[in-house]
C-alpha cells in the first residue's frame, strides 16, 4: 500500500507540473501567438472601397476606350459600368467639334414604357448613360443627334437573379396612371431595390443588396440619387452611411453618420438632409430608432438632434406585433420611428411612431409638440403629460391608424389656410393598444387614410380612404407606404409588408425579418374615387420567401439627365466621420482555440485603415438567435480585442480603427457565445475562441 | 475500499484527462496537408487569354438557409436548382482576361461545350443561380475590358457529360479548345 501510494503521489505531482505547465502555456497564449509560417498560410484582408474601385473602373474603361474610339455611328458600349445597375449602360464615342447633346429613346413594349429623355454634351468625348433597360433581353436604344442623324443601338442585360422577387401585374391603365416608373425599395437585403414599369416589368435595379434598403431612395434635387450605403450598423437595416449616387451607379459621396440611418430621408430646402436616426451610441443608450438628425450636406457632419426621449414618453408600451418577444434586449424599440417630414409652411418636423401608433409634430426650432395623431387610449401615468396634443377626432367614418407607414404631407388640398393633409399607409397593425383587443390577422386590414388636420380646432377629420373594403387581402402587418402623385391626383398605396403562411394573413413580423414566414407585397394606384389604375402583386419564389415593398414612389423619368463630370474626373467624395469601435482590455482573449464557435463572414475589407466587419456566428454548425462576438487581432506580440455589435440570428458588426495598430500581421479570430432560447441575460451559453482564414496586415 | 479509492483518484484522473484533452486539441491544431491541384490550362488569343480553372457537373444543386425563431426553434428553407430530366449541370470556372485594351468584346455566343461527336451546348440563357450556390458568376454579357474570373453553366445531357468534352471559343479569328479533364 505505501509503495502504491507513493506512486500515486509522485503520479500525482507530475500531472500537477504537467497541468500547470498547461495553465501557463495557456496563459502565454502560445497556442494561439501566430507564428511567421502560420501567418504567411492566412489570406490577407483585401482592401475595399467603393469610392476607389469606381474610380479605377472608369480608369479601366477609359484605357480600354481610348484605344479604339467610337463614333456616334459605332459607340463604345459597356453595361453596368459601376457593377450596380445591371439595366445601364454607358454609350461613349467622339463628337469632335460638333458638341451635341443626345436624344435618347429607350424603346419599351408600348408607349407608356418607352422613354425618351435628353443628355446634356459632355464636349468633344460624348458619355450617353443609356437607362430604363428591360433585364435579359437585348434592348432597342436609339441615339438622335443635333445633327439630324440618328443610330440605334441593340444592347444586351443580364437576366434577372434567380431570387429575384416576382412583380405579377395585376391591372394597368397607363392613361389615368401617374406618369412615370415605380421606384419599389426593398426593407431587407435578400431583395432587391427597383424600378418598374407599367407593365410591372423590371427597368433597373441595385444589384447590391446591401446597399438601399429599409430606408427610401430619394430623388435629390441635382439629380442624384440618396440613399443608405452598405455597412450596418445594426441588422436588419440601421446603416451607417448615405451614398449619393445615379441610375448608373456612380456614387458621387459618402455621408459618414455615426448614428446611424434608417426608414426615412429628406432634402431640406437648404440642401441638408433630414433622416431617421438613433442615439450616437446606439449600443449604451439602451434605445433604438428615436433620434431624428440633420446632417450637414457640406461636411457629412450631424449638425442637429431631435431625442424622442426627450419629447414623448420612452415608458409607454403599448402591445404591438414588433417586438421580438426578446427578454432583457439591449435596445429596446419603443418608438421605430419610421417617418419623419418637414414641414415648411410651419417650421414643423412631423414624426411617425408604428409601435406608438402616433403622428407627431414639433418645432424644428425647439422640439415643442404642435400635436398628437392617434388614438387616444392608454395615455396615463407617465404619458398623460401628452394628452393635451391628442387631436380630437370630427365627422363621419372616422377611425385611426394603427401601425402607420409612410406618412405624406399633401399639397394645399382645400385653400383653407387653417388646415392640413397628411397620407399614410394606416398597416391596422393589431388595431388595439392591448393584445386581448387585438384584431386577429385574418379579419383585418391595411388601407391608404388621408386625414385633415385643423389647427384652429385642434381636431382631425378622415377625407379619404382605400384599402378598407378589400379586407385581409390587402392586410400588410408591417411596412408600406402612400403618396399623393401630384400630376394626377391619384394615390399610389403600397401594403408593403404581408405576412403570410399557407397564403393566410399572420402577424409573425420577426419570422418574416427572418425569412421564415413568407412575406408579399402589393402596390395598387388609385385614382380619387378609388378606381384602380394599375396594381401589382410582389411574390417570392423557390429561392426567396420575401417580397417586401418597403416603400413604393412613382419617380419621373427626367425631361434632361443632370450634367455629370466625364469619365476619370471626378473620385467620389468620403465626407463625416465613420464611426469605431475602440480595442477592449474587460474581456481577455482565450488561449486555446476550442468551444465548436465558428464565425463566417460576408464583409471583411479595409477601407483605408478602417476594418469593416460583417460576419455570423455559428455554434457546432447551428445558428442561434442570440449571440455576442468579439473580434481578435494577434501578432507575435501584440493582441488586440475589439467587441462587436450583435445582431439576431449569429450577425455581428464592428468597424475598427487599424491606424491605431503598430505595423505586422495579425491573425484573425473571433471569440463568441451563443445562447439559447430568446432572453439575452438567461439561459444555456455556448462559447468558444475560433481562428479564421484570415489575418490583417498593418503597414 | 474500491469506492475510497476511486474518490481518491478521481481529482487525479480529471487532471489527467484535462491534459490529456490538451493534447487532443494540440492535434487538432495541427495543419492539414495541401492536395494538389492542377495546373490551370491557359491559353492566350490574340485579344484575351482564357484560364481554365476547374469544372465539374452536378445532377442538382440544392441549399439551405437556416433561421432561428424567436422561441428559439430552428426553421430550415431548402431551395434547388434542378436541370431537364436526362441531364446535367457542368460549371466551368474559366478566368477571361483581356489582352490589349480596344480589343473586340468577347461574346458569350462565341462560346461553347462540345463533345468529340461535334455536339454542342451553349451557356445557359440564365445561370444566375450559381450566386445562390456559392459559384461566384462571370457576367453573361459581352466582356468589354478587365479579368473576369468565376463561373459559368452549361446544361448537357448526362451520356455527353461521362465522356471526353471540350470548351471552345471560335470567333473569325480562330478558335480555342480547351479539354475539360
Amino acid at each position: 500500500m505505501k509503495r502504491r501510494n507513493r506512486i500515486l503521489l509522485a503520479g500525482g505531482a507530475a500531472v500537477l507540473v504537467l497541468a500547470l505547465a498547461a495553465f501557463a502555456t495557456l496563459a502565454s497564449g502560445v497556442l494561439v501567438r501566430p507564428t511567421a509560417e502560420s501567418l504567411a498560410a492566412l489570406t490577407a484582408i483585401p482592401s475595399y472601397d467603393v469610392l476607389d474601385f469606381q474610380a479605377a473602373r472608369e480608369q479601366e474603361i477609359l484605357a480600354d476606350y481610348e484605344a479604339a474610339p467610337g463614333t456616334p455611328q459605332a459607340p463604345y458600349v459597356v453595361v453596368d459600368p459601376y457593377g450596380m445597375n445591371p439595366c445601364s449602360a454607358l454609350a461613349i464615342f467622339e463628337v469632335g467639334g460638333s458638341p451635341t447633346d443626345v436624344a435618347v429613346t429607350v424603346e419599351g413594349d408600348g408607349p407608356a414604357t418607352t422613354f425618351t429623355y435628353k443628355v446634356p454634351s459632355t464636349g468633344a468625348r460624348q458619355e450617353v448613360p443609356l437607362l430604363y433597360l428591360y433585364a435579359g433581353r437585348t434592348n432597342h436604344v436609339l441615339l438622335a443627334f443635333g445633327d439630324g442623324t440618328s443610330k440605334r443601338l441593340d444592347v444586351a442585360t443580364e437576366p434577372l437573379p434567380v431570387d429575384f422577387q416576382v412583380y405579377a401585374l395585376v391591372a394597368s391603365e397607363p392613361d389615368r396612371m401617374e406618369p412615370g416608373l415605380t421606384l419599389c425599395t426593398a426593407c431587407f437585403d435578400d431583395s432587391y431595390t427597383a424600378l418598374i414599369d407599367a407593365d410591372a416589368n423590371v427597368r433597373g435595379y441595385l444589384s447590391h443588396t446591401k446597399m438601399a434598403h429599409g430606408t427610401p431612395v430619394i430623388s435629390l434635387r441635382n439629380g442624384h440619387l440618396l440613399a443608405t450605403g452598405d455597412e450596418y450598423r445594426q441588422i436588419p437595416y440601421n446603416m451607417t452611411s448615405l451614398w449619393e449616387f445615379d441610375w448608373l451607379g456612380k456614387v458621387f459621396r459618402e455621408y459618414e453618420i455615426p448614428n446611424g440611418i434608417h426608414h426615412s430621408l429628406v432634402e431640406l430646402p437648404d440642401g441638408n438632409f433630414l433622416a431617421a436616426s438613433n442615439a450616437k451610441d446606439l449600443f449604451a443608450s439602451g434605445t433604438r430608432e428615436d433620434v431624428a438628425v440633420v446632417v450637414d450636406r457640406t461636411t457629412g457632419a450631424v449638425a442637429k438632434e431631435y431625442d424622442f426621449r426627450k419629447i414623448l414618453d420612452d415608458a409607454r408600451d403599448p402591445y404591438n406585433h414588433f417586438n421580438p418577444g426578446i427578454l432583457n434586449a439591449t435596445n429596446v424599440d419603443w418608438m421605430h420611428m419610421n417617418s419623419v417630414l418637414y414641414d415648411a409652411e410651419h417650421d414643423w418636423l412631423i414624426v411617425s411612431s408604428p409601435i406608438q401608433s402616433q403622428v407627431v409634430a414639433i418645432d424644428a426650432e425647439t422640439g415643442a409638440i404642435q400635436w398628437i395623431l392617434g388614438p387616444h387610449d392608454g395615455y396615463t401615468g407617465s404619458s398623460a403629460r401628452l394628452a393635451p396634443y391628442l387631436l380630437d377626432p370630427v365627422g363621419s367614418g372616422f377611425a385611426w391608424s394603427w401601425g402607420q407607414h409612410g406618412i405624406d404631407l399633401l399639397p394645399d388640398q382645400d385653400g383653407d389656410p387653417d388646415t392640413m393633409d397628411l397620407l399614410m399607409l394606416d398597416n391596422g397593425q393589431a388595431r388595439s393598444f392591448t393584445e386581448a383587443g387585438a384584431v386577429p390577422a385574418a379579419q383585418n386590414h391595411s388601407r391608404g387614410v388621408q386625414y385633415r388636420i385643423r389647427l384652429s380646432t385642434h381636431t382631425v377629420e378622415q377625407v379619404w380612404e382605400y384599402g378598407a373594403d378589400r379586407g385581409s387581402e390587402c392586410y400588410a402587418t408591417f411596412l408600406g407606404d402612400a403618396d399623393f402623385l401630384p400630376t394626377t391626383g391619384n394615390r399610389l398605396i403600397d401594403f408593403g409588408g404581408q405576412l403570410r403562411v399557407d397564403g393566410k394573413p399572420v402577424d409573425e413580423i420577426i419570422q418574416g425579418v427572418l425569412g421564415t414566414v413568407e412575406t408579399r407585397s402589393r402596390i395598387v394606384e388609385v385614382d380619387a374615387s378609388g378606381r384602380v389604375v394599375f396594381e401589382v402583386s410582389v411574390q417570392g419564389n423557390a429561392y426567396s420567401t420575401t417580397a417586401e415593398t418597403y416603400q413604393a414612389e412613382r419617380v419621373a423619368v427626367p425631361a434632361v439627365l443632370a450634367s455629370e463630370a466625364p469619365l476619370g474626373t471626378q473620385h467620389g467624395v468620403r465626407l463625416g466621420t465613420a464611426s469605431t469601435i475602440p480595442a477592449t482590455q474587460a474581456v481577455k482573449a482565450p488561449g486555446i482555440f476550442a468551444g465548436g464557435i465558428a464565425a463566417a463572414f460576408s464583409t471583411l475589407v479595409l477601407e483605408h485603415g478602417r476594418l469593416v466587419v460583417d460576419g455570423s456566428l455559428t455554434w457546432k454548425g447551428r445558428t442561434f438567435l442570440l449571440g455576442r462576438a468579439y473580434l481578435v487581432l494577434r501578432s507575435g506580440k501584440d493582441t488586440f480585442v475589439y467587441p462587436c455589435n450583435s445582431g439576431l440570428n449569429g450577425r455581428f458588426f464592428s468597424s475598427i480603427d487599424t491606424t491605431a495598430v503598430p505595423s505586422g500581421e495579425y491573425q484573425v479570430s473571433v471569440i463568441g457565445a451563443v445562447r439559447e432560447g430568446n432572453d439575452a441575460a438567461h439561459g444555456p451559453l455556448h462559447q468558444g475562441f475560433a481562428k479564421t482564414e484570415y489575418k490583417l496586415v498593418v503597414p | 475500499m474500491a469506492d475510497r479509492r476511486t474518490s481518491r483518484l478521481a481529482p487525479l484522473r480529471a487532471v489527467l484527462a484535462a491534459a490529456l484533452a490538451s493534447c487532443a486539441v494540440l492535434a487538432s491544431c495541427a495543419a492539414p496537408s495541401a492536395t494538389p491541384t492542377p495546373a490551370p490550362d491557359v491559353r492566350t488569343e490574340t485579344d484575351w487569354t482564357l484560364t481554365l480553372l476547374s469544372h465539374e457537373s452536378a445532377d442538382d444543386l440544392s441549399g439551405t438557409k437556416a433561421a432561428v425563431l424567436y422561441d428559439g426553434q430552428k426553421v430550415d428553407t431548402t431551395y434547388a436548382q434542378k436541370p431537364e430530366s436526362g441531364n446535367t449541370f457542368l460549371l466551368v470556372e474559366i478566368g477571361v482576361v483581356k489582352n490589349k485594351a480596344g480589343a473586340a468584346a468577347f461574346r458569350w455566343a462565341d462560346v461553347r461545350v462540345e463533345d468529340r461527336a461535334g455536339n454542342s451546348w451553349s451557356r445557359m440563357a440564365n445561370d444566375t443561380f450559381l450566386e445562390n450556390f456559392n459559384f461566384p458568376r462571370v457576367k453573361s454579357t459581352d466582356l468589354t475590358f478587365g479579368t473576369n474570373d468565376g463561373f459559368i453553366c452549361f446544361e448537357i445531357p448526362k451520356s455527353a457529360a461521362a465522356g471526353p468534352l471540350y470548351l471552345v471559343h471560335e470567333t473569325a479569328a480562330g478558335m480555342t479548345r480547351l479539354a475539360l479533364r
